[in-house]
């Protein structure tokens, strides 16, 4: 029952488009479905009727599609469908965010960005079928992209670095395609160059909208989101074995990575589902909304059937989010295994789910 | 669904021992199989539309042919690939088939739903090869 409890009807803002975490997790960004980007000081709390707006980010013109903030340097990356994007710098001295512009010459919004495991770059897709890769130029002070074009041929909804590999980006787009890029560049990329920035390494198919992809923690299993409400995994360690999960719900919008073998992912059901790999085969285990367990009859009397009646009726909501959820990320981690992942949907809610829960509730579930 | 979709393959061929099978289990009421027949080599790749429109034909004979309470147990004895296969010559049904009733087909596409979920239905509309 305590999953019900949080499900109240007092939201963050009224809409979240969606949110990322600093290293911390002491501030969070959310998009409140605007072109504007609140920082909040979260106050050591997971609730977030207690975080309070620390500084509000405004340079965009439209509404913000993705936010990320790398762990290390601190720095704050959005892009937005006025086709740009900005890189934020915290100045101690001022107490501001400082934004840098982002040089990236397209012609339709930018949709995904990331920063890469080393953060001296990152990438950015957009709706003009191309994904800028970018890296700083000391001596005009702003950042300069570099595109891969071929062989996308729709919009970009997701880039994803490998965890380690600084030169490796798998992007998911609307031509039902999920493939593996080289983004070597020279600049940014220590040792020999393997393969030419820009070549497609891998491409894998779907039968709908690829609206996310992710890497593992290890890099070796690729999992990508179709809107034919699947999941695929593919175990590129293992001669690219292909396991193509169809779920009875709705389509998927985002998804990650918890450990090794578990994967939970969130959209159109309002709900995030969980997913394992028992001996090679990834399966569905079920919804992160665990059912009310129901308490053991203390006697067939006329009051506890009543109060029974009572329980259920309060109940309303089955989910705790009412909502889509649009952005899904871990919130603590222990070694490369996340054991808190929080979730942000359309009814401006951030709700943080703790695994140790789900491997609880759910059969077969392991992290 | 077993057969690769190629230009090589004749549908035209398939199509008819497909509906002469199919004919020869509903005669004898064995309509679990009739079913499973009928699913079988879905003509995804045909480029010729007629062969889509009686292929889901042949599917519908054995639709029209179940009780309405035989519906869920057939439903039920599907895969899950079958389910959703079994969801798409519904959706065709619904759009081309003059001659099939409406009222058999929504009452199979409860069932899909209740077995398979919302999720066969999402496949059914974002699938761009058709049966």
């Amino acid at each position: 029952m305590s999953n019900f409890k949080a499900s109240t009807t007092s939201v963050l803002v009224p809409t979240i488009s969606c949110h990322a975490w600093n290293a911390d997790r002491s501030r969070v960004a959310v998009c409140p479905n605007d072109s504007n980007i609140y920082i909040y000081k979260t106050n050591n709390s997971e609730d977030f009727q207690k975080w309070e707006v620390e500084h509000q980010l405004t340079e965009h013109d439209h509404l913000v599609t993705a936010i990320d903030w790398a762990p290390k340097t601190n720095r704050i990356l959005s892009c937005s469908q006025d086709r740009n994007a900005y890189v934020w710098t915290y100045d101690n001295n001022d107490k501001k965010w400082v934004p840098e512009l982002v040089l990236l010459r397209i012609n339709r919004a930018a949709t995904c960005c990331k920063w890469s495991p080393k953060e001296n770059k990152f990438a950015v897709g957009s709706g003009a079928k191309l994904i800028g890769v970018c890296v700083y130029e000391d001596e005009n002070k702003w950042w300069v992209s570099k595109m891969i074009k071929k062989p996308i041929k729709s919009t970009v909804l997701s880039v994803k670095w490998h965890p380690t590999d600084n030169s490796l980006l798998l992007c998911g787009s609307s031509d039902f395609k999920c493939r593996l890029f080289s983004a070597f560049i020279k600049k940014a990329d220590e040792g020999k160059e393997v393969n030419k920035f820009g070549t497609c390494i891998a491409e894998y198919n779907a039968k709908g909208w690829v609206h996310d992809v992710e890497f593992s923690p290890s890099g070796n299993v690729v999992a990508y989101i179709g809107h034919d409400s699947t999941v695929t995994f593919v175990d590129r360690a293992n001669g690219d074995k292909t396991t193509v999960v169809t779920i009875p719900e709705l389509p998927l919008r985002t998804g990650i990575f918890l450990s090794e073998n578990a994967f939970v992912a969130g959209g159109y059901d309002y709900t995030p589902l969980a997913f394992s790999n028992n001996g090679g085969e990834w399966k569905l285990n079920g919804k992160c909304d665990l059912a009310p367990q129901e308490k053991a009859a203390t006697g067939g009397n006329v009051r506890s059937m009543f109060m029974k009646f009572q329980q259920v009726s309060t109940v309303t909501a089955t989910t705790r989010h009412h909502n889509v959820i649009n952005s899904i990320l871990p919130y603590k981690s222990s070694g490369n295994n996340v054991t808190v992942f929080s979730t942000s949907a359309l009814d401006g809610k951030v709700l943080t789910w703790q695994v140790s829960d789900l491997e609880k509730g759910l059969e077969g579930f392991k992290v | 669904m077993s057969k690769e979709d190629s230009d090589n393959r004749d549908y035209v061929k398939e199509l008819a021992e497909r509906e002469k099978v199919v004919s020869g289990l509903v005669r004898k009421d064995d309509k679990k199989g009739a079913l499973v027949e009928a699913l079988k080599d879905a003509p995804m790749g045909a480029k010729d539309d007629k062969v889509k429109i009686d292929s889901a034909a042949v599917v519908y004979q054995v639709l029209s042919s179940a009780k309405d309470t035989e519906i869920d147990a057939l439903v039920e004895g599907l895969d899950a690939d079958q389910q959703d296969l079994l969801m798409k010559y519904v959706y065709r049904c619904l759009s081309t088939g003059e001659s099939a009733s409406s009222n058999i087909l929504f009452k199979w596409h409860k069932a899909v739903v209740g077995k398979a979920g919302m999720g066969a239905v999402v496949r059914v509309l974002t699938e761009r090869k058709t049966v």
